[in-house]
C-alpha cells in the first residue's frame, strides 16, 4: 500500500468514494450535520432503502423453502461479520482472533433483554416486540451497572499502575495480592448466607446487583407506560432498532475492554490473547443461569417470513438483516477510505513509523477495534433474532471466530469487496453441499461425498489458499484496475502474522 | 492437604499430556513461526489409532485400509518408490520434484498402513502381554502420526513457505477443519471407547466389577496410568533433548530455529529438517493422544481442539520456542487447572477459561514468557 500511496498520480486516478462521498463544494456555508450528512449522503439512504425493499420482496409467497431464506439470512449476517472483521484484521492490521466473541455478546445480551422485556403483556403474543421503552431501559440500566463496575475496576488498577513510582516492581505483586483477595473472597463468601462485612468485593457485587434489581423494579411500569404511549406503528421497529443499537454497544464496550490491554501485543501473541477472550467469553456465557447456561438461550424469533399466514404476529427480519449489512459496509468503507482510514492503514503497513509521523497508534487500534466490535453485536443481535436460538459453544465457538478470520483472509486482508464475497460464499458453501448431498439427480456416490460438508469445505478452503496466497482480490477492491502486479503484491506481506 | 496431594498427582499427569503436546507446538513455532492449528488433530488422530489398533474392529472405511489387498500392494510401492528415489539419490540423478513429491507422500502412507498391518496382526494374532501391545500401540500410533505430520506439511504448509504468514495460517486452519470433520466421516461422530484390553488403561475408577489396580500411599491413591504418563512423558523428552542437543539433526534444527536463511546459508537442508520438526512434534502428539485415550477412555474427532489450544497456551507461557520452556508450561498449566478445578467452588466448570485468564496475564505482565528471550525491534 506504501508503494501505491506514494505516487501522487495514482491517488487522484483511483476512485476510493464509492457509494455517495459528495464533498460541498468550497465557498458554500456549511450545512448543518443532519442536513449534511442527508444531503450528502442520499445515495447511500436510497442504496440501504432499496436493500430493505428487496428485502422484503425477496419472500415470495410459497415458492422460497425456509431453508432458502435462512441461507440469505446467514450470508447477509456473515458478510457483516467478515466486513467488520476486516476493518480489525485487514484495514488496521491487527490479528483478531475473537469476532465470534464479540457477537456472542451482542447476541446474548440483546437476546436476554428481548426474550426478558419486549413483550407488553407477556401473555398475550401479539404485543411482542412491542415494548420499546422497558427494552430500552433494561439496556441503559444494565451499561450503568457495568460502567460502575469498569469505573471501580479502572480505579484500582490506576492506583496499581501509579504504585510503580514508588517502587519499580510493586504494580505486578500488588496485581497477585488483588487477585489472590479475589479468589479468597469470593470463595469463601460462597458459604454465607450473607456474607459479613469484611467480604469486600462480594458485599459490591451484591450490592451492585441490588442496585440493578431495584432500579429495574421501580423503573419497568413507568417504563411500559411510555410504551403504551406510542403509536403502535412505529413501536416494533423501535424496539428492533434499541436492540440492535444496544446488543452492539456492548460488544463494542467488549470490544474496548479486550482491546485496551492486549492490542499493545503484536502478531501472534494478539491473535491468541483475543482467541483467549472469547473463549472466557463463551465460558460466562455458557455457565450463566439466566442466559440459558449450556443449552443456549432461545428468543421469540422476528419471523422469516412477511406471510401473515405463517406469522400473524412477528416482524418480519429479512428488510432488516440486508439494510445493516449495507449500513455495514457503508460505514466500514467509509472509515477505511477516509482520512481517519488513512491513519488505521498506516498502522497496519509499519507501526513504529506512523508513531513516528505523529499517529497515536493505540488510539486506531482501538478505534478500529471497538467499530468492528460494534458491527459483530450488531450481527448477533441480528443473528439471535433471525435464528431464534444461540447456543454460546456452537453459534459462537473457536471454530466460528477462525470462519471469519478465514473469510476475511481469503477475500484479501485490506480489502472490503473481498470480505463481501468471501463471507457471502464461504456461508453458502456448506448449505450447496447440503443440497447437493440431497439433490436426486447426481449418483449416489456423489451424494455420500457431499454429506460431508464441513470436510468438503475444508478441502475447498485449503486448495484456494494453495492458489491464490493472497487471498481472492489480494488487497485490491473487486473494481480496481490490477495496473502494476509488483506494486499491488506489497500490501498483503505487510500484514502481520 | 491429602486432597492436595491427590489433586498434584492428577495435576501433573494432566500437565504432563499438556506438555508432550506443547512441545509439537513450541518447536514448529521456532522454526516456521507458524502456530499449527492442526497439531491438536494430530494428537486426536494418535488416540484414534489407538483405539483401532487396540479395538481391532475397523469401519467401513478403515476396513478398506486395512486389508491385506490394499495394505501390502501400497507398502511394496511405497518401498519400492523409496528405493528408486535413494538409488537416484546415491547415483546422482536429480529426479524430477513431482515425482519426488508423490514418492514421498505414497511412502508415507505405505509407511502407515504398514505399521498399522504389523501392529495389528501383532497384538491380535500371537496374544502379547498387555503392557507390550500397549507399548506397540502407541509406538505405531507415534510412526503414523508422524507420518501425518509429514505428509501435511509437505502437502499443506511447504508450498506456502515463501508466503505470507498468514496464508499458512489459515492453510492450517483448513487442515486443522479437515482433520476434524474428516475424522468424523471416517470413524464416525460418536466417542469410541478405549478398549480395556490393558489392565493398565484403568483409571482410579472401578471398571468392570474390578479394582484398578493403582498404588496406595498414605492414603493418595496414585493409579499406575497417572505413573505411566509421567514416567513415559519424561522418557520421551529425555530422548528429545539427545536429539536437539546431541545429534547433528538437533543441532542443524537448533540453527534453523535461530536463523532460518542464515542456516540455509550454511548448508543445511532447510525441507529436511522442516520435514523432522512435524515428523517429531506430530511423534510426541500421538504418544499423547493415546496415553489420555488410556486414562479418560473417550475418543471422538473432535477431541483434540481445546487441549490444542491449550497446549498452544502452554508453549506461549514458557515462552515460545522454547522446548523447555514448553514442557514447564504444560505442567503449570495443568496444575493450575486441576487445582482451580479442586478448589475454587464452581472452578470445574470455568476449568476452560482458566486457561485462557492465564494466557493473558502473562501475555500482560511479560509477553515473552517465562523462559522467552526478548527480542528487541530494530528499525
Amino acid at each position: 500500500m506504501g508503494a501505491r500511496l506514494s505516487k501522487k498520480s495514482e491517488i487522484s486516478s483511483i476512485d476510493y468514494s464509492s457509494p455517495g462521498g459528495n464533498v460541498p463544494p468550497p465557498g458554500k456555508p456549511p450545512r448543518s450535520w443532519w442536513a449534511g450528512t442527508l444531503a450528502g449522503n442520499g445515495r447511500i439512504v436510497a442504496v440501504i432503502a432499496v436493500a430493505a425493499w428487496l428485502g422484503y420482496m425477496m419472500e415470495g409467497p410459497d415458492s422460497w423453502a425456509g431453508a432458502q431464506s435462512r441461507m440469505f439470512m446467514l450470508m447477509a449476517i456473515g458478510v457483516i461479520m467478515a466486513v467488520s472483521l476486516q476493518l480489525i484484521n485487514g484495514v488496521c492490521g491487527q490479528f483478531s482472533l475473537g469476532h465470534a466473541g464479540f457477537m456472542a455478546v451482542g447476541a446474548y445480551i440483546s437476546g436476554y433483554a428481548s426474550l426478558t422485556y419486549n413483550a407488553l403483556d407477556p401473555g398475550d403474543l401479539s404485543t411482542r416486540y412491542q415494548n420499546v421503552a422497558q427494552v430500552a431501559l433494561y439496556l441503559v440500566t444494565l451499561a450503568l451497572v457495568v460502567t460502575l463496575v469498569g469505573a471501580i475496576l479502572g480505579a484500582v488498577f490506576l492506583a496499581i499502575r501509579q504504585s510503580r513510582h514508588l517502587w519499580r516492581n510493586l504494580p505486578p505483586i500488588l496485581m497477585l495480592v488483588i487477585l489472590a483477595w479475589f479468589t479468597w473472597d469470593f470463595s469463601a463468601a460462597f458459604d454465607f448466607e450473607k456474607a459479613p462485612s469484611y467480604f469486600i468485593w462480594t458485599n459490591i457485587i451484591r450490592g451492585l446487583g441490588t442496585l440493578f434489581h431495584a432500579m429495574l423494579d421501580h423503573g419497568m411500569p413507568h417504563a411500559r407506560a411510555i410504551s403504551l404511549l406510542l403509536p403502535v406503528v412505529i413501536r416494533r421497529p423501535l424496539c428492533f432498532i434499541v436492540l440492535l443499537i444496544g446488543g452492539g454497544s456492548f460488544a463494542a464496550a467488549a470490544g474496548l475492554l479486550v482491546g485496551l490491554p492486549t492490542l499493545r501485543l503484536r502478531g501472534d501473541y494478539l491473535a491468541i490473547a483475543t482467541l483467549g477472550f472469547a473463549q472466557i467469553l463463551i465460558v460466562i456465557f455458557t455457565n450463566s443461569t439466566p442466559l440459558g447456561g449450556a443449552t443456549g438461550l432461545s428468543v421469540a424469533p422476528f419471523a422469516n417470513s412477511a406471510n401473515p399466514d405463517r406469522d400473524p404476529v412477528a416482524h418480519y427480519i429479512f428488510p432488516w438483516i440486508m439494510a445493516l449489512m449495507v449500513i455495514t459496509i457503508v460505514a466500514v468503507w467509509r472509515i477505511a477510505y477516509s482520512p481517519k482510514g488513512r491513519m488505521i492503514r498506516a498502522v497496519s503497513e509499519d507501526e513504529v513509523a506512523a508513531s513516528a509521523v505523529g499517529i497515536s497508534t493505540t488510539r486506531q487500534k482501538v478505534t478500529a477495534f471497538v467499530v468492528g466490535a460494534f458491527f459483530a453485536g450488531v450481527g448477533g443481535t441480528l443473528y439471535v433474532h433471525s435464528e431464534g436460538y444461540v447456543n454460546a459453544e456452537q453459534s459462537f465457538g473457536i471454530n466460528q471466530s477462525l470462519l471469519y478470520v478465514v473469510m476475511v483472509t481469503l477475500g484479501g486482508l485490506g480489502s472490503i469487496s473481498g470480505a463481501i464475497v468471501a463471507g457471502a460464499i464461504l456461508t453458502m458453501l456448506p448449505f450447496l453441499f447440503r443440497q447437493l448431498a440431497s439433490d436426486q439427480q447426481i449418483p449416489s456416490w456423489l451424494q455420500n461425498v457431499f454429506e460431508h460438508q464441513l470436510a468438503l469445505f475444508a478441502l475447498v478452503l485449503i486448495v484456494m489458499m494453495l492458489l491464490r496466497p493472497r487471498g481472492l482480490l489480494g488487497g485490491r477492491e473487486l473494481w480496481w484496475r490490477r495496473r502494476n502486479r509488483n506494486l499491488q503484491a506489497a500490501p498483503a506481506a505487510g500484514a502481520t502474522v | 492437604m491429602h486432597l492436595f496431594f491427590q489433586q498434584l498427582i492428577n495435576g501433573l499427569s494432566l500437565g504432563a499430556i499438556y506438555a508432550l503436546i506443547a512441545v509439537g507446538y513450541t518447536m514448529v513455532y521456532g522454526v516456521l513461526r507458524l502456530i499449527n492449528f492442526a497439531h491438536g488433530d494430530v494428537y486426536m488422530f494418535g488416540a484414534m489409532m489407538g483405539v483401532y489398533l487396540l479395538a481391532g474392529d475397523f469401519s467401513t472405511y478403515g476396513a478398506i485400509v486395512a486389508h491385506p489387498l490394499f495394505a501390502v500392494p501400497t507398502a511394496l510401492l511405497g518401498i519400492a518408490i523409496l528405493i528408486a528415489l535413494s538409488i537416484l539419490k546415491y547415483k546422482g540423478i536429480s529426479s524430477p520434484p513431482w515425482l519426488a513429491w508423490i514418492g514421498k507422500v505414497v511412502a508415507a502412507v505405505a509407511l502407515s498402513v504398514l505399521t498399522m498391518e504389523i501392529a495389528g496382526r501383532l497384538i491380535h494374532w500371537i496374544g502379547l502381554p498387555s503392557w507390550i501391545s500397549f507399548a506397540i500401540t502407541m509406538l505405531a500410533a507415534m510412526i503414523v502420526c508422524g507420518a501425518l505430520g509429514f505428509v501435511i506439511e509437505l502437502m499443506a504448509y511447504r508450498p506456502l513457505r515463501n508466503r505470507p504468514r498468514i496464508a499458512v495460517l489459515i492453510t492450517a486452519i483448513g487442515v486443522s477443519m479437515f482433520l476434524e470433520y474428516g475424522g468424523q466421516a471416517i470413524f464416525g461422530a460418536t466417542p469410541k471407547t478405549f478398549p480395556h484390553v490393558v489392565p493398565i488403561a484403568a483409571t482410579q475408577t472401578h471398571v468392570a466389577g474390578e479394582i484398578a489396580p493403582n498404588f496406595v500411599i498414605h492414603g493418595i491413591t496414585i493409579g499406575y496410568i497417572d505413573v505411566m504418563i509421567i514416567v513415559i512423558t519424561l522418557a520421551l523428552m529425555v530422548v528429545l533433548r539427545w536429539i536437539v542437543m546431541g545429534t547433528r539433526t538437533g543441532m542443524a534444527l537448533r540453527a534453523v530455529s535461530f536463523r532460518f536463511d542464515t542456516a540455509s546459508l550454511m548448508g543445511i537442508n532447510i525441507d529436511r529438517i522442516v520435514s523432522i520438526t512435524f515428523v517429531l512434534g506430530s511423534m510426541l502428539a500421538a504418544a499423547a493422544g493415546v496415553l489420555i485415550a488410556a486414562r479418560t477412555p473417550k475418543v471422538d474427532p473432535l477431541m483434540g481442539l481445546m487441549p490444542g489450544i491449550k497446549a498452544f497456551v502452554a508453549a506461549v507461557l514458557g515462552g515460545i520456542g522454547n522446548i523447555p520452556g514448553a514442557v514447564a508450561g504444560g505442567f503449570v498449566l495443568g496444575l493450575v487447572e486441576v487445582l482451580v478445578q479442586a478448589y475454587i467452588p464452581m472452578g470445574s466448570q470455568y476449568k476452560d477459561a482458566i486457561a485462557f485468564i492465564i494466557l493473558i496475564a502473562i501475555l500482560l505482565v511479560k509477553p515473552t514468557g517465562l523462559f522467552g528471550r526478548t527480542l528487541v525491534e530494530k528499525v
